[in-house]
C-alpha cells in the first residue's frame, strides 16, 4: 500500500492559492480534496491565524468555515518545549520556531513554502521544505 | 421495487469474513450484506462530494473577495512579509 505523506502548508501557500497570486499553489487549494484522499495537509492554529489577519474581514468566517469541513487538517497537536529548544539552538527566529517544531511534530515529511528564505539558513533533516511546484515532481517521483 | 441480479468474483478471504459476519447474523444473508456495505458506501462518497462542493464554493468566494482587496495588488514578496509580520507578532502575543 502506497505511504500517506504528512504534508504542512504555510500560510502564504495557502494565501496564494486562496487568491490565484500563483499556480502551483492555486492547484493545490484547487484540488486538495482529491490529494488528501491520498496524503494527509495540515496546519496548525498559529498558520490559521496568519491567514486569517490578511484576509479580508468578510472572508475570515468563510475561511474558518473552510478549514471546519476537516479536508485541510488543522492539528492541535501540544509542542514539548524540547522541540522548541531545539529550533532555538538551530537559530530560527520567533514565529518559524513555531512552524518548524510543529512539522517536526507531527513527523511531516514536507513543508510547503513559497518562501525561497525561509528556514534555508539552518540545516534541518527531519522534514523537507518545498516550493508547491517542488512538491508536485516530488510526489509524481515517488509514485 | 425492482431487483437485479448480479454475480460477483471475490477474493477468498474476503468472502470466507464475509461469511463469518452472515453466520454470526449480523446479516440475514450474503446479499443482505452487499447491499448494506454499498449503502454505507454510496453514503461516504455522497458526503465526500458534498464536503467537496463546500470546499470549492468557499474558495470561489474568498477568491471573489480578495480579487476586490488590498492582497491582489500587492507583489509576492509584500505578500510574505505581511506573513511573516504576523508570524512574529503571534509568536510574541503567545510568547510574551
Amino acid at each position: 500500500m502506497r505511504e500517506r505523506i504528512k504534508v504542512v502548508l504555510d500560510s502564504n501557500e495557502i494565501l496564494f492559492g486562496l487568491s490565484s497570486g500563483k499556480p502551483y499553489p492555486k492547484v493545490i487549494i484547487d484540488n486538495l480534496n482529491a490529494l488528501g484522499k491520498i496524503h494527509d495537509f495540515f496546519i496548525n492554529g498559529q498558520i490559521f491565524e496568519e491567514v486569517s489577519r490578511n484576509l479580508p474581514f468578510g472572508s475570515k468566517e468563510k475561511f474558518r468555515r473552510l478549514v471546519g469541513l476537516g479536508i485541510l487538517k488543522l492539528s492541535d497537536s501540544k509542542i514539548g518545549k524540547g522541540i522548541i529548544a531545539k529550533y532555538e539552538r538551530l537559530g530560527l527566529k520567533k514565529g518559524d520556531i513555531a512552524i518548524a517544531a510543529f512539522a517536526d511534530r507531527i513527523n511531516a515529511q514536507f513543508l510547503l513554502s513559497e518562501n525561497r528564505h525561509f528556514l534555508k539558513e539552518v540545516k534541518i533533516r527531519k522534514f523537507k521544505i518545498l516550493t508547491a511546484e517542488q512538491f508536485f515532481s516530488k510526489i509524481a517521483e515517488i509514485s | 421495487m425492482e431487483f437485479k441480479k448480479v454475480n460477483i468474483t471475490l477474493p477468498e478471504h474476503l468472502f470466507r469474513k464475509s461469511k463469518e459476519l452472515v453466520d454470526k447474523g449480523m446479516y440475514s444473508n450474503f446479499s443482505d450484506l452487499v447491499r448494506s456495505s454499498l449503502r454505507k458506501e454510496l453514503k461516504e462518497e455522497k458526503h465526500l462530494i458534498e464536503d467537496n462542493d463546500e470546499w470549492k464554493t468557499l474558495v470561489n468566494s474568498i477568491r471573489n473577495d480578495l480579487k476586490n482587496s488590498e492582497l491582489a495588488s500587492l507583489p509576492e514578496e509584500e505578500v510574505i512579509k505581511r506573513l511573516k509580520q504576523a508570524r512574529d507578532r503571534i509568536w510574541e502575543e503567545q510568547h510574551a
